[in-house]
């Protein structure tokens, strides 16, 4: 049902006022997750178990150049490569199985680092108030100051290219905005009653924290974090395009940076547009259950 | 009187924040690997006389402290060094860089701009119907669509299929305008995709919000036609997460670009600032990075500053 | 339908013929939600003249709202069903297009909102609210429509009007932006003003103020107003009908001394108790009304007040009562036994010698007797 009147206590529906074919009136009383949702949940556990398995599956090497095959670049299905393979001439499907481990890794890594230490920062700053507040924001508003992706490729410049750094790197960039997010999160719920009752009832300030607090940050915070992986990955492809991170490392945004050339220079187009589909699915996923998620818990952007 | 407080207030904030981004930005140069000594001198590097005189000339034999101020000195009276092996000015180097990534930025934020405000106002008009179903969804996958991937299916279309736009290369303005849009097309037409996905969600919720307020219902009960009350009742209180995040964009833009002007060999900031952090010209890298965020820092001030005038109910009490 | 766009016209509706000039038959507004048809509004029927006064009363629920913006048609939605008859001037206004009903807005018939905070734009300065409408619909120039804004703010006694003009409503009082919100209304003239609970977000100070100036105003203008209200004391004194409301439909309505003096529908009844009286003694109980709101998705068989109802007979739990005439013309009721005669003492008593809890709240007052009511409601909470 859509609007109430302000007519005050009881709810007369009345409809929105200017918005037409207003189908709010039936609302569709769907799961949590949705089709689309069921459908994301399908991609990510598939790209996730092969990229866990990957060394289990019957899979190419990654890493070597088939030099039985005539032509590098050469078009899926054909010569034994079910995607065809790249301007080297190695397997693509392999290789996006194995770009996925990066892109796990990220994921698992930012959301970890990025929920424990940005959720705890804020976390502290909305209940204790205060000048501690005062500080921790502070030191987050100035890193909120600078551009994010000049700082990333600054501090993987200075940290180091391999894949540990960079998740590091990401997980990083990415702190300021958990602190705010779990910051606001906190400061609404501490502000209400059962906080309040809590106290009355001789709770410790520790106690309440973890107890009252805590559980109910955690929620919104992850539905925020996954909608953050999903930058995190773009992030880490970004840095894999322009050629920051460490050759070894197998990685999407690699891979779409090898195919540059074959698509403007060859007229070769599968080379980079198989990474891009695949990104594009498995950020569109994350985005997908992430906002599902958000639905669910109600977590506002403006909170930021 | 509450106005100008807290633009003094503000300005101060301004000033520390600036100041904090200049330290950051000359810790980090200090702080990457490799000693730019070597990298100037090559194998004259053992020669220790070369070296000392060298360093000397550089400043590098100062305290950090010093050197710190000497920087930030240098700066505020601009002079941002020069680059170790292209032997140009920092701010020559800048100047080459910036009409590149200025044109990208205003063509990408003036499209969107006249793309997202039409089409939010029809999909927050007709929530929920098919056609706003459809835009909210294209919308979703275009947030979801990282840069360099959509740029991979633009050229695949546009440049190889259809041949319509160069697949890469920049033809500056001074080579003729045709050539010039032509070759900036593609790039414009991928942060276009990008900002309109998130200009349009912004202002289609905001919007439709406003439009359950009781003030709507009041125009409406005035007898006023609906794009009279879209556009002078509902657009202006709907604004104003839009017109901050647009703000932001402009200072965003000018580095955040770096990833399109790889990918299509575009001569920008954005590319200035990696190359010469890859290549150690520190000193340039130096300058670049300052010259972009201190650009940020300043655009989001402005912003802020906008916004409280813009709204009238804040404009009174002189705060936000 | 007339002219979309008038050109110049007075301003002041002119005293022109006394037909009705509102005729509301059988009126019906339902939602249709998931959970079912919400029937707010079922079957009402009403008419009214100009220079007269209509006051709804009723409780929230009752529908009164949803009629106000049902019969104007400002409901939009694909789950709004109107069915029924309202015609205005004798166009009808069910199932009209949404261009002639915008041209009938501001020009024929306008509303005054609730709550002035929310019904004025935040951000636009009020002359501006006012001459909008001037603007569109009498295609003023932008000099006469200030002046024609100043007269009108003077007009509904907002002193310094040039001023008033330039500024937005958060710099308004609470009664001032009321009087805004009336004289935007009035702005073009309309023949027909409902004004929708227009005094129950301000002051009680300031409430008799605006109520009169609405009195006022529709005198000078011989307008037809619809007062819709929950308090009783708003329109005692300042109608000329009044029409009870509950559960959507019109339970009582009479002549406004008529209703006061020979109560006859027990809800009206119950009503008129509960409104304190400065003559009786310091700490007498309040009368309440035990018992909630029907659900109008599956209002009760028969009378909807009947749960709740003092002097409710099984006859009234099943079959629905008509509206009949009183003995005074114009006074219609809807009760099997109503208040005031034989059957309805008889009714009466027969309750309290069976400790019916509605009855006993009724005559008593105890607020523990009126939640059994609200027991004896639900299913399984029986007394």
């Amino acid at each position: 049902m859509s609007i109430i009147t302000r007519a005050g206590k009881n709810t007369v529906p009345v409809p929105a006022t200017l918005v037409t074919d207003t189908d709010e009136a039936k609302p569709k009383r769907a799961s949590v997750l949705g089709f689309g949702g069921w459908l994301a949940s399908l991609w990510l556990i598939l790209i996730s178990t092969s990229a866990i398995v990957a060394s289990w599956l019957p899979l190419d090497e990654p890493g070597i150049t088939d030099f039985t095959v005539l032509a590098n670049n050469s078009p899926p299905f054909e010569a034994g490569h079910v995607l065809g393979t790249d301007e080297i001439g190695r397997d693509i499907l392999s290789r996006i199985v194995y770009g996925g481990r990066v892109s796990l890794v990220v994921a698992v890594g930012v959301l970890v680092i990025g929920m424990l230490v940005g959720g705890t920062i804020g976390l502290l700053a909305g209940f204790l108030r205060g000048k501690a507040e005062v500080v921790l924001m502070a030191i987050v508003d100035i890193f909120l100051a600078f551009p994010a992706l000049i700082l990333l490729i600054a501090i993987v410049a200075f940290l180091g290219a391999d894949l540990f750094k960079v998740v590091l790197g990401i997980s990083l960039v990415s702190i300021p905005a958990f602190a705010r997010i779990a910051r606001a999160t906190t400061l609404t719920f501490s502000q209400r009653e059962f906080v309040l009752a809590a106290r009355a009832a001789g709770a410790t300030r520790s106690r309440i924290l973890v107890r009252e607090i805590l559980p109910n940050v955690i929620l919104p915070l992850l539905a925020f974090g996954l909608l953050v992986v999903g930058i995190a990955i773009v992030a880490e492809g970004s840095l894999a395009f322009l050629g920051l991170t460490s050759q070894e490392t197998i990685s999407w945004g690699g891979m779409i940076n090898g195919g540059r050339k074959p698509l403007q220079l060859e007229n070769v187009a599968h080379t980079a547009m198989i990474p891009a589909l695949v990104m594009f699915l498995t950020v569109l996923s994350v985005n997908m259950l992430g906002d599902r998620f958000r639905a669910a818990f109600d977590v506002k952007e403006a909170a930021l | 009187m509450g106005i100008l407080k807290n633009v003094v207030t503000r300005l101060l904030k301004l000033s520390a924040v600036v100041l904090i981004v200049s330290f950051l930005t000359f810790s980090l140069t200090k702080l990457l690997p490799g000693d730019p000594v070597v990298v100037l001198l090559g194998p004259q590097y053992s020669n220790v006389e070369v070296r000392e005189a060298v360093q000397k000339d550089l400043g590098l034999d100062k305290s950090l402290p010093v050197q710190y101020l000497t920087f930030l000195g240098n700066a505020a009276t601009g002079d941002l060094g020069r680059s170790y092996s292209s032997k140009f000015e920092t701010t020559d180097l800048l100047a080459q860089k910036l009409p590149a990534s200025i044109e990208l930025m205003l063509l990408a934020q003036f499209f969107s701009l006249i793309i997202s405000v039409p089409v939010a106002m029809y999909s927050a008009y007709r929530a929920n119907s098919r056609a706003d179903k459809a835009i909210t969804t294209t919308a979703f996958g275009l947030i979801s669509l990282p840069g360099y991937a959509f740029a991979v299916f633009l050229v695949y279309l546009f440049a190889l299929q259809l041949k319509w736009f160069p697949a890469v290369g920049y033809s500056p303005l001074s080579d003729g305008i045709l050539d010039n849009l032509k070759s900036i097309a593609l790039p414009v037409a991928v942060l276009v995709a990008g900002l309109s996905a998130v200009y349009i969600r912004l202002l289609r919720s905001d919007l439709i919000a406003t439009l359950q307020e009781d003030f709507v219902l009041m125009a409406r009960a005035k007898g006023l036609p609906t794009w009279h009350i879209l556009l002078r009742h509902a657009l202006r209180p709907s604004s104003f997460s839009l017109l901050t995040v647009f703000g932001i964009q402009f200072g965003t833009l000018i580095s955040g670009s770096v990833i399109l002007e790889q990918f299509f060999a575009i001569p920008g900031v954005g590319s200035l600032a990696i190359e010469s952090i890859l290549r150690r010209d520190y000193l340039v890298a130096q300058g670049v990075v300052l010259v972009i965020a201190t650009a940020f820092v300043l655009v989001n001030f402005a912003v802020d500053i906008l916004y409280s005038i813009l709204d009238p109910r804040v404009r009174r009490s002189g705060n936000a | 339908m007339s002219d979309p766009r008038p050109g110049r016209r007075l301003l002041t509706a002119s005293t022109g013929h006394d037909g009705a000039l509102l005729e509301v038959d059988d009126f019906r507004t339902h939602f249709d939600t998931p959970d079912g048809l919400v029937k707010a509004v079922d079957g009402v029927t009403f008419s009214l003249e100009r220079g007269k006064t209509l006051g709804i009363v009723g409780e929230s629920g009752s529908g009164k709202t949803v009629l106000a913006r049902s019969i104007m048609g400002l409901l939009i939605g694909k789950n709004v069903i109107r069915s029924g008859s309202a015609t205005y001037n004798g166009d009808e206004l069910v199932g009209a297009g949404k261009s002639q009903l915008r041209a009938l807005w501001g020009t024929e018939m306008a509303m005054v909102f609730q709550d002035p905070m929310t019904s004025l734009n935040p951000v636009m300065k009020v002359g501006r609210q006012i001459t909008e409408g001037l603007r569109y619909h009498l295609d003023l120039p932008k000099g006469e429509a200030n002046e024609q804004a100043m007269q009108l703010l003077d007009s509904v006694g907002i002193p310094d009007a040039k001023r008033r003009i330039t500024q937005y409503p958060h710099e308004l009082s609470g009664g001032m932006r009321q009087r805004v919100t009336i004289a935007i209304a009035l702005a073009c003239g309309p023949k027909l003003l409902f004004a929708d609970e227009p005094t129950t977000a301000l002051d009680v100070t300031v409430q008799a103020q605006i109520l009169n100036l609405l009195n006022q105003q529709q005198r000078e203008r011989h307008m037809a107003m619809v007062l819709v209200t929950h308090d009783l004391g708003v329109v005692a004194g300042r109608t000329d009908e009044i029409a009870v409301m509950y559960a959507g439909q019109i339970v009582e309505k009479a002549p406004t001394h008529s209703l006061f003096a020979n109560v006859r529908m027990p809800y009206t009844e119950a009503l008129l108790k509960s409104i304190p009286k400065l003559e009786q003694p310091s700490h007498t109980r309040l009368q309440i009304i035990g018992g909630r709101p029907p659900d109008l998705i599956h209002p009760p068989p028969g009378c909807r007040f009947a749960p709740r109802c003092p002097y409710a007979q099984p006859k009234c739990h099943t079959e629905p009562p008509p509206l009949q005439e009183a003995e005074t013309p114009g006074h219609l009721y809807r009760c099997w036994f109503p208040v005031g005669t034989d059957a309805g003492r008889e009714a009466l008593a027969k309750n309290l010698a069976h400790h019916v809890p509605a009855a006993e709240a009724a005559v008593t007052g105890d607020p523990v007797m009126a939640a059994k009511v609200e027991l004896a409601d639900v299913p399984g909470g029986g007394v």
